[in-house]
């Protein structure tokens, strides 16, 4: 299993936000989490990514505690891309994928040719190589949004973890950057929080959706986004079609 | 490139300096004067040398510990000088002064202490240390120290309440061989601090990436918090809290760095920036031997000008 959460229950200062999820993740391929704004998705992506300490229950990643792993092969092993990442002024767009590799360098040495030849790879992989010598406040929303994820690529973690990736992309980025996380996905594991359910639907082997703070549904996108499933997890009803493929598309009804 | 540069700049102030004061040197008299420290280069060797060397030390240290702060606490604007640090330095200066203690320790504990007061009024049970709450207090602690220095020089006699004003603005007057060697305690400050160019770094991605990259931040940023304080504690108890060489050195050495937190480049242009102010503290009043943090104000709130309005264009 690429994860097993047990039991886990999280509190934020005062405010508990999740409420003893269980749930097994396996490896490979791509899950979503989905749900409404404050039901502690990101709350649950960051414990995933052991940056949090769980108040009850426990958090394995390839049966290891998340929490226990020394921080340095934790990020070996777990990427994790945050949903406002800033850029520090004054990078390149290759230097900005380079501090992907922070985990692998030795103190104070220089990369290896083998981290210059990581951080290739993930710009080749983003098709940023042909920008790699730019600034990154020069590139746009979508470029500037592949090149973080090349950074995540350039950590050569087996599990990636990313908070809403496609946040202020327009459709063609969207559609761009979906292509490449299916690419992503049949090579590592990604989990991801989505908020687009129709792209969720076409992206994830796998969906699973929280509501305040509890597991509503997991499993495959058509179990998870039909009409029911969707009306516990954010409180209103759904129109749900099928297509021809097989995968739903949602609208909230009456819309 | 810009790096030589700067060291290119540092040496030429380093040798206007030597020239400088009431008697001016040309360049053929003052390799005479550096050749000959028995003879005709007693007065350079016993007074200005020094001087010059507390004076680089003191501007790297104050230097350093700007962009350390200013880094640690996201706020081109969060300076020793600025969060309360400086003032609390020289609080303790002064105190150990008034009861006959040894400044370096008065001013290491003043610092420790601003330290250990803004992290714990600063930090939130759930976020860590908020650095905007570090900058507000702090701005509030710079005042309060400020208040408790004043009222320590009232309880002194009027000519050492005059030396101690002096001091408070920062001054390299009577400088000598004895502050050059208590300098060197400076250095096991400043090492780490110069090879903390990378955590530096890292630490701009913001937390919680950082984390995910495997950089433990809480005690990155304690432990590098902790050298900066007592790298400016350790200045201020050479030279006095000497003005704007924390706050002007960071942006500066930013733009040098192309918009890298360069521990180096912070160094260097804070050991420049206190060799030019002390090169016309003398140059310009040499007979009133006016306090050397009054040019470092001087020429630091144009100096400081330039980078923030560039940093606001980009």
């Amino acid at each position: 299993m690429l994860f097993d959460i047990r039991n886990l229950a999280i509190r934020l200062g005062d405010t508990p936000v999740l409420h003893g999820l269980n749930f097994s993740l396996p490896s490979g391929g791509i899950t979503g989490i989905i749900g409404a704004n404050g039901s502690g998705k990101t709350t649950l992506l960051r414990a995933l990514a052991g940056l949090l300490a769980p108040e009850t229950g426990e958090v394995l990643h390839e049966g290891l505690h998340v929490t226990r792993m020394a921080a340095r092969d934790r990020a070996r092993r777990i990427a994790m891309l945050p949903q406002s990442a800033l850029a520090p002024p004054g990078l390149t767009v290759r230097q900005l994928v380079a501090r992907g590799r922070t985990p692998w360098l030795r103190p104070f040495l220089p990369m290896t040719p083998t981290d210059r030849a990581a951080v290739e790879r993930a710009l080749e992989a983003v098709g940023l190589t042909e920008l790699a010598g730019r600034a990154v406040e020069s590139l746009s929303g979508g470029q500037r949004q592949r090149a973080w994820i090349a950074l995540v690529l350039a950590q050569e973690s087996g599990t990636i973890l990313l908070d809403e990736p496609l946040n202020f992309l327009d459709l063609p980025h969207q559609a761009e950057l979906v292509a490449l996380l299916k690419r992503l996905g049949e090579k590592r594991s990604v989990v991801m929080i989505l908020h687009d359910l129709t792209i969720a639907a076409r992206v994830c082997d796998q969906v699973l959706s929280l509501n305040e703070g509890r597991l509503v549904a997991f499993g495959p996108p058509e179990a998870v986004l039909a009409p029911e499933p969707l009306r516990r997890t954010f409180g209103i009803g759904f129109d749900c079609i099928t297509l021809p493929d097989g995968r739903p598309v949602v609208l909230p009804a009456g819309l | 490139m810009r790096l030589a540069g700067l060291i290119l700049l540092l040496l030429l102030l380093a040798l206007l300096s030597l020239s400088a004061g009431r008697t001016w040197l040309a360049p053929p008299a003052l390799v005479d004067a550096l050749m000959d420290p028995e003879g005709a280069g007693r007065m350079i060797w016993r007074l200005r040398m020094p001087r010059l060397l507390v004076g680089l030390a003191a501007g790297a240290a104050f230097g350093l510990s700007g962009l350390v702060f200013q880094t640690l606490l996201r706020n081109p604007l969060a300076s020793p000088d600025v969060i309360g640090v400086t003032q609390s330095a020289a609080f303790g200066a002064v105190a150990a002064l008034l009861l006959g203690g040894p400044v370096v320790l008065g001013a290491w504990s003043g610092g420790l202490a601003a330290i250990a007061i803004l992290g714990w009024l600063a930090a939130h049970p759930r976020l860590g240390v908020e650095p905007r709450a570090v900058v507000l207090q702090g701005l509030a602690l710079a005042i309060f120290a400020g208040a408790g220095t004043e009222a320590l020089i009232l309880q002194m006699t009027d000519s050492s309440a005059g030396m101690a004003m002096t001091w408070l603005s920062g001054t390299l007057n009577g400088a000598g061989w004895p502050e050059v060697v208590r300098s060197l305690w400076l250095a096991p400050m400043l090492l780490p601090l110069l090879l903390a160019g990378r955590a530096l770094d890292r630490l701009e991605l913001g937390d919680d990436l950082v984390r995910a990259l495997g950089v433990r931040v809480g005690l990155l940023r304690a432990g590098l918090g902790l050298l900066a304080a007592l790298t400016a504690a350790g200045a201020v108890s050479l030279c006095g809290p000497m003005g704007f060489v924390a706050l002007a050195a960071g942006p500066v050495a930013r733009v040098i760095a192309r918009g890298r937190p360069a521990p180096v480049a912070a160094m260097l242009t804070g050991a420049a920036f206190v060799t030019l102010a002390d090169i016309l503290a003398r140059a310009i009043a040499p007979a009133a031997l006016l306090p050397t943090g009054l040019y470092t104000a001087l020429i630091g709130a144009p100096v400081l000008i330039l980078p923030v309005r560039r940093m606001a264009r980009s």
